[in-house]
């Protein structure tokens, strides 16, 4: 499982260059080009020097990759009005092809729904344009092989009628003979709107799979990216999908998961003090705050010397508390933390065979006394690692992965996957629809 | 037929397909526009020749001359298919229409340009734009080909190197409005621009210190720098052919194939 980094949200080269460093995976919207009000194919050309700058200055010297965003989510938050809807297509599909041997990977261009014009959320407007967008984009993954491993289809299924649109467009436009990686949108802020605790993707997770094992690339490896993730309980769920679906596809093919969120940025710009996380000599250890960080830690983190003093000098400010002069000064670290936050999820999966466990399960009721019984050993060693609200979060989630797995195990059925995803759907339960 | 293609030809029905000579999507009309729209603000209305996606021909006067590659915006049927760059004019691949630029023709596109497709049709006389809601008649040349032959440099005419990596917003902002910009090359390399009454600015930041005491042995003044110009792929070169000097400046405005533009260059200082 890797973290994608969201570029692209300030001018601190030393903060670039020191995530860029660690993730080697960067993600860059469309979004600063889209979002004007007389957006266009001039505005697009700047955003476009900007990822290109981005991408030679920080992630091709450490060898990592870059994703483009579509941006679409100008359209979301409001932007842009529906009338222009055909003009955001024209330039996300001019940039697709202009900039095709300059992006590792780019992102669908996905319209799920509007903030703003609450009146274009009609299952009618949604499917035509997606349709649009889909069938352009479509245009060129037949015309560039090559597009095809850069593409990663975006699905979204929180609302019904949205799971039912996209899944009716991947069929009918036949995309399982051009998608070879999948993509989850939809999640910024979904447990908050539904009041769930339990992890929403796994049912999305199953069926990319299932489609991909019926689709033109099944002996290819599957890559798989969580939008918009950053919940520890959710990237410990990620972690597990991974090595669960590598387990069925072992031998054949690899999978590889990753998510993004700007939210390790974010948190620390916002004055939170958050816990330090980080792996020592294969012990797992906890400081309660970043400003705890040892030196050794600071200096593989900053990229010279002259960074850590800025981090040390900062870290005084915050101590004393007073007002940070760089803001983003933390940002690195609190990457730093989260990755080996996602790494000991990792190691914790393995130690304990949780996917093992979940298959040897014979009912959740068998599988929550394994979990129960497992996670108790993790607390003796390692104290605190997993809070309360995080244990019960990981129990229900794995619970009903129990389901996925045995359907996955034993029936593979396609009658049996819609009934399930319509029931997963059911229980998130969003308090939107598409009229 | 596949179930993708009877979508595919519902789809192509919300266009108006009555052999057009081409479909232009929204972000590429507009930016066709705006493009053309900027060649008037040059120098005046002008005729205007397409031939297979390609522009070539002197703006105002035989001394400036642009080659603009359309190929990804003039597709022949609105859809992405790219058509091939018209190196010579030969092939027959892309889309060729000739019309009368004015502001105020430009003006009336400019308001049909940015939610849905257009169409341009040939009829007879004029070309047709034609959008959802509107259409706009552009009258075509006089002279239907261009009867000029271009004589511009060619690559192996290059003096020095070309100059990449500008940062345009900064060199724009430096040279303002100024209407003469002094062309400096040392050893036969442009290294620096001059706006009158300013001190040079350096293209290339890290020769600044090896150009010091130094006087250029050639000078150069361009009256049209920086002309459409774009951010993306910025470069510039001298180049030299039996008409005399001339700046070469490439790039990708609006994302398009490439826009060159040659300008010949007065020897000195105004």
């Amino acid at each position: 499982m890797r973290y994608v980094y969201v570029a692209g949200g300030g001018t601190d080269v030393a903060m670039d260059q020191a995530i860029t460093r660690q993730t080697q995976f960067a993600l860059y919207s469309l979004i600063n080009g889209l979002k004007q009000k007389d957006f266009g194919l001039h505005t697009l050309e700047g955003v476009t020097c900007d990822i290109r700058e981005f991408a030679g200055r920080f992630v091709a010297p450490v060898g990592g990759k870059i994703v483009t965003d579509s941006g679409g989510y100008s359209f979301i938050k409001g932007d842009i009005a529906p009338s222009k809807l055909l003009m955001l297509i024209d330039c996300y599909t001019v940039y697709l092809e202009s900039e095709i041997d300059k992006y590792d990977y780019v992102f669908s261009l996905d319209i799920p729904f509007s903030l703003k014009y609450e009146s274009f959320n009609t299952r009618k407007n949604i499917f035509h344009v997606n349709k649009k967008s889909i069938i352009e984009t479509r245009m060129l993954l037949e015309k560039y092989e090559e597009l095809r491993d850069k593409f990663y289809f975006v699905w979204h299924f929180k609302m019904p009628e949205q799971f039912a649109i996209w899944k009716h467009l991947y069929n009918t436009l036949e995309m399982e003979k051009f998608v070879r990686n999948h993509a989850v949108g939809g999640m910024v802020g979904i447990k908050k709107a539904t009041n769930i605790q339990y992890t929403p993707f796994t049912g999305m997770s199953f069926y990319i799979l299932s489609r991909h094992l019926h689709g033109n690339f099944a002996e290819d490896d599957l890559r798989i990216h969580f939008l918009g993730v950053y919940a520890p309980s959710d990237r410990f769920h990620i972690a597990f999908l991974e090595k669960l679906f590598q387990g069925y596809l072992s031998g054949v093919a690899d999978v590889l998961t990753s998510y993004d969120s700007i939210n390790p940025i974010h948190t620390v710009r916002m004055n939170a003090d958050v816990p330090l996380y980080t792996i020592c000599g294969g012990q797992f250890v906890k400081y309660p705050s970043l400003l705890d960080a040892p030196e050794e830690v600071l200096r593989s983190v900053a990229v010279d010397d002259e960074h850590v003093q800025m981090i040390l000098l900062e870290m005084d400010r915050r101590r004393n508390g007073i007002r940070l002069e760089n803001s983003a000064a933390f940002s690195p670290l609190n990457v730093y933390s989260n990755l080996q936050l996602d790494k000991f999820f990792g190691m914790i999966i393995d130690k304990y065979d949780l996917t093992g466990e979940v298959g040897k399960a014979t009912s959740p009721t068998n599988l929550n006394g394994r979990l129960t019984r497992i996670f108790d050993d993790i607390e003796k060693k390692y104290p605190k690692s997993f809070s309360l609200h995080m244990k019960k979060t990981i129990f229900l989630t794995l619970e009903r992965t129990w389901y996925w797995h045995k359907w996955f195990a034993n029936k593979r059925d396609e009658a049996t996957l819609d009934l399930y995803m319509d029931q997963t759907i059911r229980d998130i339960g969003f308090p939107a629809h598409l009229l | 037929m596949s179930s993708f293609n009877t979508i595919l030809t519902e789809y192509q029905v919300d266009f108006d397909v009555k052999s057009p000579i081409c479909i232009l999507k929204p972000a590429r009309f507009k930016a066709f526009v705006r493009l053309m729209q900027q060649l008037v603000k040059i120098n005046g209305p002008r005729p205007i020749y397409i031939r297979n996606s390609r522009l070539i021909q002197p703006i105002g006067h035989v001394n400036f001359w642009v080659d603009i590659d359309l190929g990804n915006i003039l597709t022949r049927d609105g859809t992405t298919e790219k058509s091939p760059p018209a190196k010579d004019g030969s092939s027959d691949e892309g889309v060729s229409f000739g019309f009368q630029a004015t502001e105020s023709a430009l003006r009336e596109l400019h308001s049909m340009a940015g939610k849905m497709p257009v169409a341009i049709y040939d009829r007879g006389d004029g070309l047709a734009f034609v959008g959802a809601h509107t259409q706009a008649q552009l009258l075509k040349p006089a002279q239907p080909t261009l009867s000029l032959v271009a004589n511009l440099p060619t690559d192996k005419q290059r003096i020095g190197e070309d100059v990449s990596h500008i940062d345009l917003g900064d060199l724009k902002s430096y040279a303002a409005k100024t209407k003469f910009i002094a062309l400096l090359c040392y050893e036969g390399q442009l290294e620096q621009i001059v706006a009158r009454g300013k001190r040079p600015y350096t293209l290339y930041q890290l020769t600044s210190e090896a150009l010091k005491n130094r006087t250029p042995e050639l000078v150069f003044t361009s009256q049209g720098f920086l002309a459409l110009a774009g951010e993306l792929e910025l470069s510039l070169g001298i180049y030299r052919n039996g008409l005399g000097y001339w700046l070469k400046t490439s790039s990708r405005p609006s994302m398009i194939n490439n826009l060159t533009t040659y300008e010949r260059l007065y020897v000195g200082r105004i």
